[in-house]
């Protein structure tokens, strides 16, 4: 592999390449069939397509007659097509954002996004349903650690149920749902444990 | 409460130490969710964006590589203490913990690994079947067909924008992009 190639590998995504080695495809000059790589001479089979350009109109303000129209915020001589949701601001059609059933200029979208206050946008999660099992299998393993790291698992098991709530989503509720069952079996069974183990060692 | 997406899972990939990689089928595409250490990434490649979707059969040398060595570094000292009747018990054994390594070298090698990657206009999607050939197929079949129905649905509702515009469908790429100062443009 050259060197070249083991660059592009780490490099962001590139758009359409070859699945062997990551070197990028000529996506426009490929047709649908089996694909030969270049670079690699890894054979794939490749589907292709084009999707559609959306139309995009932008009216000018002066185009407008002489009634006039509103101006963009962003663009002033663009007419606005509608107004921000959020603060107001008439914007034009280069500027408006549709997400989350709202309707935003790109600078209360970017403020929302960073808050965390559009679900559509957000991209990274917690996976408290991965944690909550992890916990409750170290607590099945490690039975004396039982009464420590059961609480662990039943917290984020809850937290694994809010975050589907909230999010809208169904996946995960029976692992979530397992490891609190899990994690109450093994703090209280630990519990007892430790109280039989400690009790015959006083005895002793 | 917001409505559940319906999510149905496509299948995914195991990583090392702890990551994974999730894909499922959405209504306007896929979701990618990256689970790696306590936390998932996500990312979606709708289907208006796919620009390719591909095929191939891989068998994964480093996997074969590894599997194979453990099977040997386990089997061969389990076939030596075989032979010494004291120590049959740890040959069994090793040669146990062999058969283990070795069973899914050996189908790996045989049947290799069915991967199907879509590529969108800013990320893609990996899925990988190791066994369900059939099931590598009817997903790739699946992707396939609701790629091309979105797009052509999107074709159709860029038409009908368009006429009521008052502009014709463009015959080819889009028109190179119009330099700074002239009407009609605030960019």
């Amino acid at each position: 592999m050259s060197a070249d190639t083991k660059l592009r590998r780490v490099l962001a995504y590139v758009g359409p390449a070859c699945p062997w080695c990551g070197v990028e495809a000529p996506h426009d000059r490929m047709a649908s069939g089996m694909q030969l790589c270049r670079a690699c001479g890894g054979e794939y089979e490749g589907e292709i397509f084009r999707p559609p350009t959306a139309p995009m109109k932008v009216f000018a303000v002066a185009e407008q007659g002489p009634a006039g129209a509103n101006a963009c915020a962003n663009h002033e001589r663009n007419a606005a097509v509608t107004a921000c949701e959020r603060c107001g601001h008439f914007i034009c059609s280069l500027c408006r954002i549709d997400s989350d059933d709202m309707t935003l200029c790109p600078a209360c979208f970017d403020r929302l996004a960073a808050e965390g206050a559009l679900p559509s946008v957000r991209t990274t999660f917690r996976d408290y349903a991965g944690s909550a099992s992890t916990a409750a299998m170290l607590g099945v393993l490690f039975w004396f650690i039982g009464p420590f790291i059961g609480p662990f698992a039943v917290y984020f098991g809850f937290q694994s149920f809010l975050q589907g709530r909230k999010l809208g989503e169904e996946e995960g509720w029976v692992r979530a749902a397992i490891a609190i069952v899990a994690g109450t079996l093994e703090t209280l069974g630990g519990i007892v444990m430790l109280y039989f183990f400690s009790a015959r060692v006083r005895a002793k | 409460m917001k409505q559940p997406e319906k999510k149905r899972r496509l299948g995914g990939a195991g990583g090392f130490f702890g990551s994974e990689e999730r894909v499922y089928a959405v209504a306007d595409g896929l979701v990618v969710d990256c689970v790696d250490h306590g936390t998932i990434t996500r990312s979606r490649v709708f289907y208006d964006d796919v620009l390719m979707v591909t095929r191939h059969r891989m068998r994964g040398w480093l996997f074969l590589t590894l599997t194979g060595l453990a099977a040997a570094g386990f089997g061969l000292p389990g076939v030596l203490l075989l032979a010494d009747r004291n120590a049959f018990p740890a040959g069994v054994i090793f040669l146990v913990i062999a058969v283990v390594f070795a069973v899914p070298c050996a189908l790996r090698a045989a049947l290799g690994l069915d991967v199907i990657t879509v590529y969108g206009k800013r990320t893609k999607a990996v899925v990988r079947f190791w066994l369900r050939k059939e099931r590598a197929q009817m997903v790739h079949a699946q992707v396939i067909d609701a790629v091309r129905r979105a797009q052509a649905a999107a074709a159709d509702r860029y038409a009908a924008e368009r006429a009521a515009y008052g502009e014709s469908a463009p015959e080819g790429p889009p028109p190179p992009e119009r330099g700074l100062g002239e009407r009609g443009l605030g960019v």
